[in-house]
């Protein structure tokens, strides 16, 4: 016996799938779409930071890069030094430490030298793009309710879509192009959410659970009475190091390098050849009596599951102190929100996470147009309502891929040293791609259907100069692939880019 | 093994396309009897998935096998409906072409 969706049921679940998708497409595309560009994260740095763009060497050595910094700077005797250990996506060393007035401070060191390197100062993708697409860059927390509600929002579509779809089997290779634009869009919609269904509720579902706290903090506020300012005031004060600073000065950590290796063999011979690298390494306590080491890896490059792993060292004597491997029970969640980071080195993996996410943006895009097409009749003018959503549509989909495209091309242009009314760099490139979404906006408002076709023809147009820009200012462009394998697929990306929205913007003249 | 799994997924997906009557009906033509056919590409689609999954987990662990697998599957199933719509003769190999098909498929994609 066939299982009959009651239609009265069917009609409930496409009011809402209608309404809660138009109420959240805006929102829905922009984090899917810098969760896509979020997968190259450290690609989209190494193209907006040039001095980046080198292969870190076979062996680093932390002791001649790190720690002869730290011999140079004046350190705060009982802070924590971190240092970032370079990785194939990362090529510098990162020093993170505390100076005697209390202010912090983070340099990049070239692996090969121990310089430091004077980078271009962008927020780029590991920290613009990655932060905009879990807070839209809206301050006071709203940023991250908002996200999250479109996360439960997205669930909920999916859910409803499932319902709301008559033919899932039936049609579930089917695109018809050549039928009349509604069919056709409506086709696109559904092939994009069908096919990349564990993918659309997995991403938000992992999305939720990586945040849960912030987003469901009354549990963890139970021992509060509820009260979750009290939890996160509790939750900052809460320090409690391993061993306490004794105050008395001590001998300066003499070797970082043996501790990392060592470190490495521990946990290659727990978990065979497959292992994943240490990540970070840290000096609790630096130049006290009571110093110790702790070699640390939280997002594994060889497997999905995060971590962290800890291994604490004695720097006086290499003795294990104490080690710390999460529990069982936390390998589930590990994996559901390591999925989601996707900090591993898996290429092939990436690509698809990349694909995948561009599936969905327009799986949005497409239920979008086929919202205004459904309620476009021509010549009666548009409803006030399909303009209105025509134009949020616009400037939300086009309008955001020109703000990053500009965003990139204002990257290559800004000089070094701009600091107008003493504004840093990385915030004038920010800038740009706030005024240039919002100019997005404005001109789907003015133009109506016609915004389509012009902003198409921007994104083209943009994304071709920011290759260009990035071969004036750099000397590399991908026909000779110089620089690094990084910046050369982001600029042939960029050209594919390029290339589609002209045929986009050639195909929308002709209609 | 990413290249196997590839070729195993794409054919599973491409036969489960020609399981669906209106597929196979732009693909092998109408056909009197094809009943049977297509119930048997449908398991033999079952088999393929199976198999690349598995031979996944054997050698890339089972954490990132099914993540490969999952979307994979997602990639081949719209790149299948992508030919489906678009360029349907290249799956029709029996079927000699005098070349306008090609120039007409063009002149859709383009135009």
């Amino acid at each position: 016996m066939r299982f009959q969706v009651p239609e009265h049921f069917r009609q409930s679940m496409g009011w809402l799938h209608t309404w809660l998708g138009i109420g959240l497409s805006a929102v829905l595309f922009a984090v899917f779409w810098t969760g896509t560009l979020t997968v190259f994260d450290r690609e989209i740095d190494r193209w907006m930071k040039p001095e980046l763009r080198f292969q870190p060497p076979e062996a680093v050595s932390l002791d001649a890069t790190a720690l002869s910094r730290l011999a140079q700077v004046d350190v705060q005797r009982g802070s924590v030094v971190w240092v970032g250990i370079p990785r194939e996506r990362i090529p510098a060393v990162r020093l993170i430490y505390e100076d005697s007035q209390g202010e912090s401070h983070e340099e990049w060191l070239d692996p090969r030298t121990g310089a430091v390197l004077a980078l271009t100062d962008s927020h780029a993708g590991s920290e613009f793009l990655f932060r905009f697409h879990f807070m839209l860059h809206i301050p006071g927390g709203v940023g991250y309710y908002l996200v999250g509600l479109a996360a439960l929002g997205m669930l909920a579509l999916v859910v409803s879509g499932i319902f709301v779809h008559r033919k899932i089997i039936q049609e579930f290779f089917t695109f018809r192009p050549r039928k009349r634009a509604r069919r056709a869009f409506l086709d696109l919609h559904n092939l994009m959410a069908v096919t990349g269904l564990p993918f659309h509720f997995i991403i938000p579902f992992s999305g939720l659970l990586i945040l849960v706290t912030t987003w469901f903090p009354w549990s963890m506020g139970l021992p509060f009475e509820g009260d979750v300012r009290r939890l996160d005031a509790a939750m900052l004060a809460y320090e409690r190091p391993l061993i306490t600073a004794t105050g008395r000065p001590g001998e300066p950590v003499e070797s970082l390098d043996m501790h990392v290796s060592r470190a490495h063999a521990m946990w290659r011979a727990a978990e065979g050849t497959g292992t994943s690298d240490p990540e970070w390494v840290a000096i609790f306590n630096v130049h006290d009596a009571a110093s110790y080491v702790v070699v640390e890896r939280f997002f594994a490059n060889r497997r999905v599951a995060l971590g962290p792993d800890q291994i604490v060292f004695d720097p006086r004597n290499g003795a294990v102190i104490d080690q710390f491997t999460p529990p069982p029970v936390q390998r589930a969640s590990a994996w559901i929100e390591g999925l989601h980071w996707i900090q591993f080195d898996h290429w092939a993996l990436r690509w698809l996470y990349f694909i995948a996410g561009l599936g969905g943006c327009t799986m949005i895009g497409a239920g979008l147009v086929y919202w205004m097409q459904a309620r476009t009749r021509p010549p009666r003018p548009d409803a006030i309502q399909v303009r209105v959503v025509r134009a949020i549509s616009i400037g939300s989909t086009t309008g955001m891929l020109i703000a990053t495209a500009a965003f990139l091309v204002a990257n290559r242009l800004i000089p070094a040293d701009a600091a107008p009314a003493g504004m840093h760099r990385h915030d004038l490139e920010i800038q740009v791609f706030f005024g240039t979404w919002a100019l997005a906006f404005l001109h789907a408002a003015v133009r109506g259907t016609q915004a389509w076709r012009d902003q198409c023809l921007a994104v083209s147009g943009l994304c071709a100069l920011a290759v260009f820009l990035n071969w004036i200012t750099t000397g590399h462009h991908p026909i000779a692939m110089a620089g690094s394998a990084a910046v050369a697929c982001m600029d042939i990306a960029l050209l594919a880019g390029a290339a589609v929205a002209l045929l986009a913007f050639l195909r929308l003249r002709k209609s | 093994m990413i290249p196997l799994m590839v070729c195993l997924i794409f054919a599973a997906c491409l036969l489960l396309a020609m399981s669906q009557e209106r597929h196979w009906k732009s693909l092998a033509g109408a056909a009197a009897d094809h009943h049977r056919a297509r119930v048997m590409s449908r398991f033999a689609a079952a088999a393929l998935l199976g198999v690349a999954l598995m031979a996944g987990i054997a050698v890339e662990g089972a954490g990132f096998a099914v993540l490969v697998w999952t979307l994979l599957a997602n990639v081949a199933s719209v790149a299948i409906a992508m030919v489906l719509a678009f360029l349907p003769a290249l799956l029709r190999p029996q079927q000699p072409t005098d070349g306008t098909d090609r120039h007409r498929i063009r002149s859709q994609i383009l135009l």
